[in-house]
């Protein structure tokens, strides 16, 4: 099978260190991980005093899951934002001090421009996407497992269960 | 044969070229000359494809595609190089993408005008920016050179040596199409005059034809032009008068 290369250096604007820029977006996918993660140890954490206080016979309005789950996705929205600024960026960067963009408009390899200005902007946005997705879905199936475990075993007075329901 | 076929390109309510037809065959070394404005830049960035316009461009009978591109290279006043990126680094980009790079030329020419090939272009003096531009385009291995003001900047000296390589390194089959005001400085290097104005072509004429009708490629631009050689004589005369009035 034939192997694959990918050069990194072409997947950035010429004269743009791509490795550097690829690490810049990482590091900011990674925070907004981290920012999103919040929304499941928060979760957990609200079940986890919902159940103890259903135990001594307090009966809460049960947590909504946007309640818990709030703002975890802005960290992505805010990545995937700077993601569209890089790729109107990295689309002038060769207009800026010269005019570049004739040279590379000129090339015989068609996509290379396009490449060279989305392809890290757009993987970025598709992890971010992905990323975004996964922490959703995560939460959501977290959210309706902590629901469960928190009335398992509650015997809820009479009445109350469409309030639970 | 590089055929420009009923060209026409405004921007907004402006005609910038109009209906021009122009053929530049091999060999060639073709002057294009007009005033500000007159549409020389557009002209030639409509041959490139760098600008939306009316008309066909054809290389041999050929529409210009990314199959052919690579026989039309492009120095222009602008600069078409990559700022961050040192002559080095160019040279391997172009050799790169421009499978007929020469790289023989490009050393010879690099040594020539003793540009420093490790440092980026942005710290380069203009003078220096526009010689590599020029060097780039003549290396890029294309069959038509297109040149747009590319000496603006440099000095006597400099563009004096500049033609002088240039006429000795251009290979019989090579041709260069190079915009300019700079008419006398080019009239021994050029061996055709197109001239240009509102848009349209308004002369076309071989250098040798002009010499053999005892002219030369100045006073061919001016009876082009309708130039008034009385023109400044007048306006300071009515100068003048108003002047003694007071």
């Amino acid at each position: 099978m034939k192997k694959v290369k990918i050069r990194l250096d072409r997947l950035a604007p010429v004269g743009i260190n791509a490795a550097l820029e690829l690490k810049c977006v990482g590091a900011a996918l990674a925070a907004a991980l981290l920012w999103g993660s919040v929304a499941p140890l928060h979760i957990v954490g609200e079940f986890m005093d919902f159940k103890e206080l259903l135990n001594v016979g307090v009966f809460n309005k049960m947590p909504g899951f946007s309640t818990l789950f709030g703002g975890a996705l802005y960290g992505f929205a805010a990545v995937i934002t700077g993601l569209c600024a890089l790729a109107v960026w990295h689309w002038l960067y060769p207009r800026l001090g010269a005019r570049s963009d004739y040279t590379l408009r000129r090339l015989p390899r068609r996509s290379e421009r396009y490449v060279r200005a989305f392809a890290i902007p757009l993987a970025g946005i598709v992890i971010s996407a992905l990323l975004a997705a996964i922490v959703l879905l995560a939460s959501r199936a977290l959210y309706t497992y902590m629901r469960g475990w928190a009335l398992r075993g509650v015997t809820l007075p009479a009445g109350m269960e469409d309030m639970y329901a | 044969m590089l055929e420009l076929n009923k060209i026409y390109k405004s921007y907004g309510f402006t005609t910038a070229i109009d209906c021009v037809t122009l053929s530049v065959g091999p060999g060639e070394i073709v002057g294009l000359f007009g005033e500000n404005g007159a549409g020389k830049t557009t002209l030639l960035k409509c041959a490139l494809g760098l600008t939306a316009h009316e008309g066909t461009v054809s290389l041999d009978g050929e529409p210009v595609t990314r199959r052919n591109i690579e026989r039309l290279s492009f120095a222009t006043c602008e600069h078409s190089f990559f700022p961050g990126l040192t002559p080095n680094a160019h040279r391997d980009f172009y050799r790169e993408h421009f499978p007929k790079w020469r790289e023989k030329r490009y050393a010879a020419l690099m040594d020539f005008f003793r540009l420093p090939p490790r440092k980026p272009l942005r710290s380069f003096s203009t003078g220096q920016k526009n010689q590599f531009e020029v060097i780039l385009a003549l290396s890029q291995g294309a069959d038509y050179i297109l040149m747009d003001e590319p000496f603006a900047g440099n000095d006597i000296f400099n563009r004096e040596d500049f033609y002088k390589v240039l006429l000795g390194i251009l290979e019989p089959e090579e041709t260069v199409i190079l915009s300019t005001h700079l008419l006398e400085e080019v009239e021994n290097f050029v061996s055709r005059a197109v001239l240009i104005k509102k848009g349209k072509i308004v002369g076309d004429e071989l250098i040798s034809d002009l010499e053999d009708r005892g002219t030369d490629l100045m006073g061919f631009v001016k009876s082009a032009y309708g130039y008034e050689p009385d023109r400044v004589s007048r306006a300071l005369g009515k100068l003048t008068g108003e002047e003694d009035e007071k």
